[in-house]
């Protein structure tokens, strides 16, 4: 009975699919100690714009809350990044992004991700950047921005070619936002 | 094993008419062309079928039994991965392309919701953070969605010692309310004016701290009307049950609302959630990503689009396992 085509395809996909499997996974583990700390710095340059809005001003579905007035910010930020030590063979893309988090009466914590960005290659993963502007909008649930202490984060998390997510984030900043409104 | 086999075949060879074998093997040296066609694909499965049709009940038992056997660690495999990741679907397969360059058709990604240990977080029961590409299901969709949450808005409710009296009800709905009713009270609110409010509404709107504006475009106005029935029953509905489940269920203890982007999307989710829904909560989350693997979920999505080769591979498997011709 033994040696149909069947049979030879069989073990031979098994065969393959299992050496390949193996392969990956020690693979992955080579690169499990490659931690690296990149070079961050970041500077909430300006608030260029910071009033409340109503959910309609925007679009029909704006992500605030119904019939509600929210306060939103729009804030330039200069950021410089430097994610070379980051990158491994195993290394897809990095995601990076900027978060801001805050808190207050109404929510103990929102986290807000205002920019990020994808690195996929080492020679691109230098990053300088004078002026960053919020890729998304800046929206309180509420009307309690004003004066707020707000946390600046810089976060990347490295994509692998196959293997564990991981990543990283340095809290860089606290800047207190203006009392009144701008604009 | 291999002479055991032999012999079996023999002995069915010697107890059935020679003609019917010989016509065949005559058959088959007649044509060539379609010789392989028989050789290969026709006389496996007769034999497979012979071998089944030789064995006695004991046997056929014994072979359903490691049939079963294999079913059942396969699902008890993926039941402790379950378990393990507190999620109910451990392992998944990226469908659509909105997470390029990251994730592409194809790959698998195992999710976990178990709560991850760090120094900053100090409000233990959320289970997904901004940053983390979760894998989510929308009411009225099949099919999960993998994205990237980049809002949340985090608030913990310290619920009052539940007595159970009626008394305190209104009070202890609150947080259960607030959670899943917030989107739509500001529709419940139109509704007070018509009347049938259940008296946990008027709690609710009254307590609101920032008030309700009066915002109300004609867009706004739209949304009320074809989602007031809704509203009405699913509000009615919280409140009732929420006095028996508010110090048991570990969802009614915060809130946690949040939006979510594909990375290769322009815009963010809010046309892909619900209508009326404008936040993500985590009973809707099944998972975030914690590891990937590529290309290997590509077997998977070919079954998805041509169920019958998944129904055909699992009879032949059966077939195989069954007659005991393992390869």
């Amino acid at each position: 009975m033994g040696h149909t085509i069947w049979i030879r395809a069989n073990s031979l996909f098994t065969f393959a699919s299992t050496a390949l499997a193996l392969v990956a996974i020690l693979a992955s583990i080579t690169d499990i100690w490659h931690t690296a700390e990149p070079d961050v710095f970041l500077r909430v340059k300006s608030v260029e714009r910071f009033r409340p809005v109503s959910p309609n001003a925007h679009r029909k579905k704006a992500s605030s809350n119904n019939n509600e007035v929210n306060d939103e910010a729009s804030l330039n930020f200069q950021l410089r990044l430097d994610l070379r030590p980051l990158f491994s063979w195993n290394t897809k893309q990095i995601f990076v992004s900027i978060d801001a988090d805050y808190e207050t009466e109404r929510n103990k914590r929102n986290t807000i991700s205002l920019w990020d960005s994808i690195v996929t290659q080492k020679t691109n993963a230098l990053l300088n950047y004078q002026n960053v502007r919020n890729k998304y909008r800046f929206i309180d649930q509420g009307t309690h921005l004003r004066g707020r202490e707000v946390n600046y984060t810089v976060r990347w998390e490295v994509m692998p070619v196959a293997g564990k997510l991981y990543g990283g984030k340095k809290l860089v900043e606290r800047v207190k936002m203006p009392d009144e409104y701008v604009n | 094993m291999t002479t055991k086999k032999k012999q079996t075949k023999t002995t069915t060879t010697t107890t059935t008419p020679t003609t019917p074998t010989t016509r065949k093997k005559k058959k088959k040296e007649s044509s060539s062309s379609s010789s392989f066609l028989r050789r290969h694909i026709i006389l496996p499965i007769s034999d497979v079928f012979v071998a089944i049709r030789s064995m006695n009940v004991r046997q056929l038992t014994l072979q359903l039994l490691s049939l079963t056997l294999i079913v059942t660690s396969a699902l008890m495999i993926w039941k402790s991965l379950c378990l393990y990741t507190h999620s109910e679907s451990p392992v998944v397969v990226v469908l659509s392309g909105s997470m390029e360059p990251a994730f592409k058709r194809g790959d698998i990604l195992f999710l976990s919701l178990k709560k991850i240990k760090e120094e900053d977080i100090e409000d233990e029961e959320r289970k997904t953070r901004v940053g983390e590409i979760i894998v989510f299901s929308i009411d009225g969709r099949e099919i999960p969605i993998v994205h990237r949450v980049i809002k949340s808005h985090f608030h913990p409710f310290v619920s009052p010692p539940s007595s159970s009296s009626s008394s305190s009800s209104s009070s202890s709905s609150l947080p259960t309310t607030i959670k899943t009713t917030k989107k739509e009270s500001g529709e419940n609110e139109k509704d007070q004016g018509r009347g049938g409010n259940t008296s946990g509404e008027d709690g609710l709107s009254s307590t609101r701290s920032d008030g309700s504006g009066s915002g109300e475009g004609d867009d706004d106005d739209n949304n009320n009307n074809s989602n007031n029935s809704n509203n009405n029953n699913n509000s009615s509905e919280e409140e009732t049950s929420s006095s028996s489940s508010s110090s048991s269920s570990e969802s009614s203890l915060f809130k946690h609302e949040m939006l979510t982007k594909g990375d290769n999307n322009y815009m963010d989710d809010i046309g892909l959630y619900a209508p009326g829904q404008k936040w993500l909560n985590e009973k809707h989350v099944m998972g975030r990503t914690v590891g990937y693997l590529p290309h290997v979920g590509k077997a998977t999505i070919l079954m998805n689009d041509h169920p019958m080769i998944k129904y055909a591979l699992i009879f032949i498997l059966g077939l195989l396992v069954i007659s005991g011709k393992e390869g």
